[in-house]
């Protein structure tokens, strides 16, 4: 005796037939939108990295700076150096080479050709250290 | 000490305003970078807004789709 098939009814498969092409419809849309994603990111880190090289731009520049102003000792500092037995100037100005003399456009051309610095967090943990342990100073 | 005024000859004085200019310049650059950086976490998490809800668009005709087949 043959073995007859079952069959399984479908009521409103037109509604079926656009369900599914419609998930289908939905899922390349996201799939669309995750290529957006992506090109907003590559976007968005190109920036970081632009802002992390102005960052140490202006890093660099202060510490220029820091080399223009002559180098005057705090009272705190004055007052330990006379507790140990090297003896310095009290007032040491660093001399700057005329031929190195910062302007305006040499500053500019040194940004272009210094190197930043590899900064990583455990360096930048330091720096902070003693930039914290020098604001404590200039407050005694 | 502490009160005492330092001086600066003015050859290293114009020098300082032109570094002080630069550092200006460059943290102006650095605020419109940020704001560019701002816009695009925005734009990004509006997409991902847009994700979510499309997603829940699909699961609700694969809902729909489920019990077209089921209640046969």
């Amino acid at each position: 005796m043959k073995k007859s098939d079952y069959y399984v009814g479908i009521e409103d498969h037109q509604l079926l037939r656009r369900n599914i092409l419609e998930s289908t419809k939905g899922t390349i849309k996201i799939l669309q939108r995750i290529e957006l994603i992506k090109s907003k990111r590559s976007q968005k880190i190109t920036k970081i990295i632009e802002l992390k090289k102005l960052v140490e731009d202006i890093n660099y520049l202060i510490e220029n700076l820091k080399k223009e102003l002559p180098k005057i000792e705090t009272h705190f500092q004055y007052n330990e150096k006379r507790k140990t037995t090297k003896q310095e100037d009290k007032h040491t100005i660093r001399k700057k080479p005329i031929s190195k003399r910062a302007t305006k456009k040499n500053t500019e051309a040194q940004l272009n050709i210094h190197e930043s610095k590899k900064t990583n967090l455990n360096d930048l943990e330091n720096e902070l250290d003693d930039i914290e342990s020098k604001l404590k100073n200039l407050g005694r | 000490m502490k009160d005492v005024p330092i001086y600066v000859k003015i050859d290293d004085y114009k020098d300082i305003v032109d570094i002080i200019s630069v550092i200006r310049s460059k943290l102006d650059q650095a605020k419109s970078t940020i704001d560019q950086i701002n816009n695009l976490k925005a734009e990004e998490d509006s997409e991902i807004e847009l994700w979510l809800s499309e997603i829940e668009e699909i699961e609700e005709k694969v809902e729909t789709s489920e019990s077209i087949l089921f209640n046969n």
